[in-house]
C-alpha cells in the first residue's frame, strides 16, 4: 500500500505540474506502476475539481473590515497596548467552555481587551490630571 | 553514527517560504496584511466551499480565518512543531480549526449535496465528450461525497489547492506517509465508482 501510495504521489506531482505548465498529457501514464484506473480518476479530478472564488462584493467588504482591524491594531500598539497578546477574561457566570468564549472569538475579544486597556489608561490619566488641577487650585485658595 | 566533539549537527533543510517578505511586512505594519489576503482569499474560500457545501457559510468561515490570521500574525512562526511550516500551511491550519468549530455548530442543519451546492463545471467544447465527462465527474462527486472527511479533505487540498504532500501533512497534522495513503485510498474509491457501469 505504501509503495503504491508513493508511486501515485509521484504521478500526481507530475500531473499537477503539467497542468500548471499547460503541458499536454500523454494518453497513458508515464509511470506504468500506477494503476491505470487510478490514473484516469486522477486526470478527471485534476480537470473537474475547480477552484471557487468569492464574489467581488464579499472580497472587497472583507478587505475593508481587515483594513479597519489593522488600523485598530496600529492605534492600540501606539497607545501601548498589544491587542494580539490581550488576555481573555471571562465575565462572572460564564465558564471557559461557554460558546461565548469559543476559540474563534478570541481574536475579536483580544482586540476589545487591547482597546479597553487603552481606554482605561486614558480615563485614568484624565482623572489624575483633574485631581492634580483641583488639588493645585485648592492649595492656591488656602 | 556518533558525532565527534566539536562537530556540528547537520542542519535541517527548511524550505523557503515565498510569503516571508509579505509576512514580515505585515508584522511591521498590520495594514500590509492585504497582499497576503488577496493572494489566499480564493484558496481559503474554495476549501471552505468544498467542506461546507454552502457559499454563505464559506464566506463566514473565510472571514473568520483571515481575521484570526491578521490578529494572530505576531504569533506565527515559520518554524512549526515539525520545523517546516509556511504561512500558507499555517493559514490552512486556522481554516481547519475554524471548520471543526463551524461543523460542531452545523450538526443540526442538513447539508446540501456537494454537486448540487456547487454546480458542475463546464467541460470542453465537444458536447458528446463533455456529456461523457460530466457523467464521469458526476459519479466521481458521488464517490467523493461518501469519503470519510480526512480522505476528502486530503483530496481537495491535493487537487484543488494543489498542495504538496508535505504541505497537506502540515495542515492536517499527520505524517507525509499517512497523507499519501489517505489520497491513494480516496482515489481508489473514486476509480472504483467510475468503473461501475
Amino acid at each position: 500500500m505504501t509503495d503504491a501510495a508513493l508511486r501515485l504521489d509521484a504521478y500526481l506531482e507530475q500531473l499537477l505540474a503539467d497542468r500548471e505548465a499547460r503541458r499536454p498529457r500523454p494518453a497513458a501514464p508515464a509511470t506504468p506502476a500506477v494503476d491505470p484506473r487510478e490514473a484516469v480518476a486522477a486526470d478527471l479530478l485534476a480537470r473537474g475539481l475547480v477552484r471557487f472564488h468569492p464574489s467581488f462584493r464579499f472580497e472587497e467588504a472583507l478587505a475593508a473590515r481587515l483594513r479597519a482591524t489593522a488600523d485598530s491594531m496600529r492605534l492600540a500598539a501606539a497607545a501601548g497596548g498589544s491587542p494580539a497578546e490581550g488576555t481573555l477574561l471571562s465575565f462572572p457566570g460564564l465558564s471557559a467552555a461557554s460558546p461565548m468564549l469559543s476559540r474563534e472569538r478570541v481574536p475579536a475579544r483580544g482586540l476589545l481587551v487591547g482597546g479597553a486597556i487603552a481606554s482605561g489608561v486614558s480615563l485614568a490619566g484624565a482623572a489624575i490630571l483633574a485631581w492634580r488641577r483641583g488639588h493645585r487650585l485648592a492649595s492656591e485658595g488656602d | 553514527m556518533f558525532r565527534k566533539a566539536g562537530e556540528r549537527a547537520p542542519e535541517r533543510l527548511v524550505p523557503y517560504d515565498v510569503d516571508r517578505p509579505a509576512v514580515e511586512a505585515a508584522r511591521r505594519d498590520p495594514r500590509d496584511f492585504e497582499p497576503l489576503y488577496r493572494k489566499y482569499v480564493g484558496q481559503v474560500y474554495s476549501f471552505a466551499v468544498y467542506e461546507l457545501h454552502d457559499h454563505h457559510a464559506a464566506e463566514d468561515l473565510t472571514e473568520q480565518v483571515f481575521m484570526r490570521a491578521l490578529v494572530g500574525l505576531p504569533r506565527f512562526e515559520e518554524r512549526g512543531t515539525d520545523g517546516l511550516s509556511t504561512f500558507r500551511v499555517w493559514l490552512f491550519q486556522i481554516a481547519r480549526n475554524a471548520l471543526a468549530n463551524e461543523r460542531r455548530g452545523r450538526m443540526r442543519h442538513p447539508q446540501a449535496p456537494l454537486e448540487a451546492a456547487l454546480g458542475l463545471p463546464a467541460l470542453g467544447p465537444d458536447p458528446a465528450a463533455a456529456s461523457l465527462e460530466r457523467d464521469a465527474l458526476d459519479r466521481a462527486w458521488q464517490a467523493i461525497a461518501r469519503l470519510p472527511g480526512d480522505r476528502r479533505r486530503a483530496l481537495v487540498l491535493r487537487f484543488v489547492e494543489e498542495m504538496t504532500t508535505h504541505e497537506i501533512a502540515g495542515v492536517m497534522g499527520r505524517s507525509e506517509g499517512s497523507v499519501r495513503v489517505l489520497i491513494h485510498r480516496a482515489l481508489r474509491a473514486v476509480a472504483d465508482e467510475l468503473r461501475r457501469d
